[in-house]
């Protein structure tokens, strides 16, 4: 067993599934049991190919086309993300 | 949060979202396998960055939503009987039955207790010896190791008062039976990124050549399923079918052989029924007969429970990806969180939950009003 810091939250986690891992180390966790290490190497060349999308498609109207395809173009675009106030229910 | 604030930047999304829509140029039908994918595409409004010739359909992934009726009714009665201390995972605990759930047989006196993990009931048991303790077993592969280790301790250490009844059900033949329906409309799959954690994707590749559909695993920020939706619409666009790994910080090709091998040692492969989608041969987990002794259903011999769906409910082809929440005419209305007609109301992974906590189903309202109204 192992304590896993879940963004302050500690919490006793089983570390049979991941016994390679050393303090420090970022898991998945599910269940109580850690079942993967995150691969760091990987989680870096990821993110910097996704970062490297063509400057055009970035250049392009960060809102324009996009919202364009919204069901309910009435809405804005950040609205889509959020929970709706009590009052509206 | 390391590696997780970072899949959720809104600059990322938009130049993914861009990518999309430069990449698309005719219509297509993907499926997000997991109810947690769903539960982030509707968090995030995914669905409505992408072009309108792409169309997310929802997945079966959402363990307690496909639980089948009959497998809840035995829990119940098995919670029902004396000295039982019933142990499952929080969002089992409002799944309706034939007769109510397992919060008003709690309500009524029956000791049901939730944990965080399946290893938490050896504790009770240790410290309850005169009860019988039994954990409701069910998930999909990613939650079998948890399972598969109390069993395994449980055998080891001889805390012969702890049972297991046994739902788990896995993912590659609820896929094939997608995909063999002829209602079926998906092609593409978004696949399951924690499953594939512990089982790795190799399994998903047969399928893929069999059925010539990409398969992209995918993890579960907005980040991942875009760029996991981009990586099977540019397969659909280009006409090929292979099996992409889209979350390689966490899955690898064989996945977490340790965990594995615990889970094949403790269960094996048996027909499973999904609830609203029906018996699919060899889609489930059963224990082994050497850990009989800990098998709830055999220890408190419950008989087959003829059930009965209300009709009204349409999660089963819900969970098909053959309808949608909102398609259905009780959703958000007699069907709500509070009261729900079917599992994929209960569960927070379920799609319909997934709807109503994100107030689709108060756009729906606004639509509907002018037409009631005339």
């Amino acid at each position: 067993m192992g304590k896993a810091n879940f963004g302050g939250i500690v919490k006793q986690v089983c570390l049979e599934y991941t016994r390679e891992i050393v303090l420090g180390a970022y898991v998945l966790v599910h269940a109580g049991f850690a079942l993967s290490k995150v691969d760091e190497e990987e989680a870096a060349r990821t993110y910097k190919a996704l970062r490297s999308f063509s400057s055009w498609a970035s250049s392009m109207s960060r809102m324009g086309m996009i919202r364009m395809r919204i069901h309910f173009p009435n809405r804005r675009l950040s609205e889509c993300a959020y929970d709706p106030p009590p009052n509206e229910r | 949060m390391k590696y997780l604030d970072e899949y959720r930047s809104e600059e990322l999304a938009n130049k993914i979202v861009a990518e999309i829509h430069r990449t698309v140029t005719r219509p297509w039908v993907l499926m997000e396998v997991c109810g947690g994918q769903t539960h982030s595409i509707v968090k995030y409004g995914i669905d409505r960055l992408l072009p309108g010739e792409v169309e997310l359909v929802h997945g079966p992934g959402c363990p307690v939503c496909v639980t089948s009726l009959e497998m809840i009714d035995k829990a119940h009665a098995i919670a029902q009987r004396p000295n039982v201390i019933f142990c499952s995972f929080g969002d089992m605990l409002r799944v309706p039955g034939s007769d109510g759930d397992l919060l008003v047989l709690k309500s009524r006196g029956a000791d049901i207790r939730i944990v965080y993990s399946p290893i938490d009931c050896l504790k009770i048991a240790r410290t309850n010896p005169e009860k019988k303790v039994v954990f409701f077993a069910i998930g999909f592969e990613t939650t079998a190791p948890s399972n598969a280790m109390s069993v395994w301790q449980a055998k080891k250490q001889g805390v012969t008062n702890f049972s297991v009844l046994v739902s788990h059900v896995l993912v590659p033949p609820s896929i094939a039976s997608i995909l063999q329906s002829p209602q079926n409309r998906v092609q593409g799959f978004l696949g399951p990124g924690h499953v594939c954690t512990v089982m790795g994707y190799r399994e998903y590749e047969p399928l893929a050549e069999r059925f010539q559909v990409p398969i992209v695993i995918t993890g579960f920020e907005p980040i991942d399923i875009l760029e996991g939706t981009l990586m099977t619409l540019r397969q659909l666009e280009l006409g090929t079918h292979t099996v992409e790994n889209q979350y390689p910080r966490v899955v690898n090709r064989d996945g977490n052989k340790v965990a594995q091998d615990l889970v094949n040692n403790v269960f094996e492969v048996c027909d499973r029924k999904w609830r609203g989608v029906g018996a699919i041969p060899k889609s489930g987990y059963k224990l082994r007969y050497e850990f009989r002794e800990h098998d709830a259903e055999r220890i408190f011999d419950v008989k087959e429970i003829d059930t009965q769906e209300p009709a009204r409910c349409i999660s089963g082809l819900v969970l098909r990806g053959v309808k949608k929440p909102h398609d259905c005419a009780c959703f958000g209305r007699e069907c709500t969180p509070e009261t729900p007609l079917g599992a994929t109301m209960v569960s927070a992974e379920g799609a319909c939950a997934a709807y109503y906590a994100y107030g689709r189903h108060l756009e729906l309202q606004h639509v509907r009003l002018p037409a009631e109204a005339a």
